[in-house]
């Protein structure tokens, strides 16, 4: 693992350790964090307009200006530290590695649904709402892109593969004819 | 030693549990190097550009150059008794001169210590040296003559109050002599003066402190001086701390004429210092921002409007060209930063033309806004004149006939360019010019030898002087400035008078010599 990706990590633990030794709402905090995430992802140059201009002083100030009104003071903290030991460029990885602290604690399952084009929030919310029924938990699922699959969608769940795209029936097809001539 | 990562996340832990800002400005930092008047300290990340600091030994330097991991420091005095490892201490002061009207005929170098032999000046009003110049809000644009005394430039290039006129021009072309005596011209006219002198020899400066001395000139002026001996920084400050002053009276609602003697020597002084601090060299190793340089400081020049106190301050930058080159660096620069210049030709200064100016290459962009009604009126076709002359002289030098026409343009231009002559410290009145105007419009002085412009010139000078001590008709024309056709009219008998004098002496000599 680099330097870096094991900074990102003992940040990311200490500020969950945080929340759980303060008993914070987990749930608030997820909301901020993907919040933040979506933000921060949208747009890279504001991202980094916004970290480079921002001074020890003005990190409240700037957050509930841009981002998010009455933002928790352990969230300002997180980024002054940040500041302060010049590791503010892996607040965004933070993020990141915080989400899956949040998503373990909160018991949220976390999926990823692969498809040749991207889904709309409604499709995306359909199919969530399916996998929340028939499991019983609460689910995640984060849309990817991958043309290989030809057509149809695929979800990776822990240890759960619903594959119902064309290329995996091609390939099942392919597997049917080899088998077949075998036979003969 | 192996720390355990779950030991250091416990520390961020509380870390971001428990974290208080702490404004934690480091207040000093240490000299790491040291020469030719220039330091390197290291650990004042804080420091603002122009801000004072002040050494172990109690002298004070300028934060001038900004890097990443370093501060580049211009010392201002003592310099050799500044040792490597020595503290810097911050101020968070920019540097600041004191100003006051105490300061008027007073001799001081730029951070107003003083170099004449009257004591140390105690002010309380401090001011910053680097200031922003005024906004589009607060002016007005020049409408008001500056009166120099000096018919050439009253008449054709007119300078206005609030006006930025360069004086260019080889070394030995009477620069110099021509602001001082712009200078000595404002006596009594509500203007304050401020020379500043700038890699001068200091026998130069006793000499024009002297020259104004004698015309009783000094009391309305400051004389902020950096001679060549002193150090490049005291030379790159001195146009700021008179600018500063300047801007002093400015506040009070005064006019104020500022004299930079001169700014060729500024931009060597800021090439040194900016090579001595590592900066990228340009053209002629001169910084890239020497046009700023000079720009932010003559933009700091200004005409202000009624609501803002209505005062101005006229600066004449002056340059020194190398065998009247206008197109380098420096030159080009002002050039183009100012509202006109005065160009200086050697060859015309060794000919005996005073002040040498080349009509052709000088301009004043303000132009007749900045002439009263009387001179707008008499000028005429002046330059025009000047002009179809130069012209027609190339000419008349390669010889053969020339017609009648051309003659007559020829010599009237020869005796333009002779009444225009003007002797270092005869200054004229705008009235006086107004008079010596309407002989050259109405082409009287065609009628005389060109031998004889000068004796004219002067006779005419003292007969309306003279006139001007007791009849009632003159003081209309001193007073409204304004000229009548009436008067137009007495004043043309009078000159016609004078002529026909010198006509009279004319037929004279012709008698005697047939």
């Amino acid at each position: 693992m680099s330097k870096n990706l094991e900074w990102v990590e003992i940040y990311a633990h200490s500020f969950f350790l945080l929340c759980q030794e303060k008993k914070l709402n987990f749930k608030n905090y997820l909301q901020i964090n993907t919040y933040l995430i979506n933000i921060l992802t949208k747009d890279k140059n504001l991202f980094w307009n916004w970290i480079q201009q921002l001074d020890h002083g003005q990190v409240k100030k700037e957050l509930e200006l841009i981002f998010i009104d009455n933002i928790d003071q352990y969230w300002i903290n997180l980024i002054n530290v940040l500041i302060t030991d010049f590791k503010i460029d892996l607040f965004l990885p933070i993020l990141f590695s915080l989400e899956k602290f949040f998503f373990q604690k909160l018991g949220i399952k976390v999926g990823y649904l692969y498809s040749v084009f991207a889904l709309s929030q409604e499709q995306l919310d359909k199919i969530t709402s399916k996998f929340v029924q028939k499991l019983g938990c609460p689910v995640k699922l984060i849309s990817k892109l991958d043309k290989s699959l030809l057509a149809g969608v695929k979800i990776e769940l822990n240890d759960w593969i619903f594959d119902n795209s064309l290329q995996k029936k091609l390939i099942d097809l392919k597997k049917k004819f080899v088998l077949k001539q075998k036979n003969y | 030693m192996k720390i355990k990562i779950s030991e250091i996340t416990k520390i961020i832990q509380s870390r971001i549990a428990n974290y208080q800002f702490k404004n934690q400005k480091p207040t000093s930092g240490k000299v790491i190097s040291v020469s030719d008047g220039v330091a390197i300290v290291k650990g004042l990340q804080d420091a603002r550009y122009f801000e004072a600091l002040v050494f172990a030994n109690g002298s004070t330097g300028l934060a001038f150059s900004l890097e990443v991991d370093y501060v580049g420091v211009i010392i201002l005095d003592h310099q050799n008794d500044i040792k490597e490892g020595d503290q810097v201490q911050k101020t968070d002061h920019i540097i600041s001169i004191s100003v006051g009207s105490h300061f008027l005929g007073r001799v001081i170098d730029p951070l107003c210590k003083p170099l004449d032999d009257k004591p140390l000046i105690q002010s309380k009003q401090m001011e910053i040296i680097e200031k922003i110049a005024p906004g589009v809000i607060e002016r007005e644009s020049v409408n008001q003559p500056l009166e120099t005394g000096i018919l050439a430039i009253d008449s054709l290039l007119p300078i206005g109050k609030g006006q930025r006129e360069l004086i260019i021009g080889d070394s030995q072309t009477g620069k110099t002599t021509l602001t001082v005596d712009t200078i000595i011209n404002q006596k009594g006219k509500n203007v304050v003066c401020v020379y500043v002198s700038i890699g001068q020899k200091t026998s130069s400066v006793l000499e024009v402190v002297h020259k104004l001395k004698e015309n009783n000139a000094l009391n309305h002026t400051i004389i902020v001086v950096a001679s060549a001996f002193q150090s490049e920084a005291m030379r790159f400050l001195a146009p700021f701390a008179g600018m500063t002053h300047a801007e002093f009276f400015l506040q009070q609602g005064k006019d104020v004429l500022i004299v930079f003697d001169d700014l060729s020597k500024h931009a060597v002084a800021y090439r040194g210092l900016s090579l001595l601090l590592r900066r990228t060299p340009g053209r002629q190793a001169y910084p890239g921002d020497i046009f700023y340089l000079h720009s932010r400081l003559l933009e700091r020049s200004v005409k202000l409007n009624a609501q803002h106190g209505g005062g101005s301050i006229t600066a004449l930058p002056i340059i020194e060209t190398q065998l009247d080159d206008l197109t380098a660096y420096i030159p080009t620069n002002v050039i183009s930063i100012t509202d006109g210049q005065i160009f200086l030709l050697h060859e015309l200064f060794n000919l005996g033309f005073k002040p040498a100016i080349d009509y052709g290459l000088s301009v004043s962009r303000v132009g007749s806004t900045a002439q009263i009604s009387a001179i707008k009126k008499t000028v005429g076709s002046l330059k025009l004149d000047l002009a179809s002359y130069k012209e027609l002289q190339v000419f008349a030098q390669l010889g053969g006939n020339l017609d009648s026409q051309t003659q007559i343009i020829l010599n009237h231009g020869q005796r333009i360019v002779e009444i225009l002559k003007q002797r270092e410290g005869k200054l004229l009145t705008q009235w006086m010019m107004v008079i010596i105007l309407l002989a050259i419009k109405k082409k009287l002085i065609d009628q005389l030898q060109i031998n004889q412009i000068a004796a004219f010139k002067k006779e005419l000078i003292n007969h309306f002087q003279h006139l001007s001590q007791k009849n009632g008709w003159i003081q209309e024309l001193i007073k409204t400035k304004i000229i009548s056709h009436e008067l137009e009219v007495k004043i043309l008998k009078d000159l016609n008078k004078i002529i026909d004098k010198f006509n009279f002496l004319n037929d004279k000599s012709d008698h005697s010599k047939g």
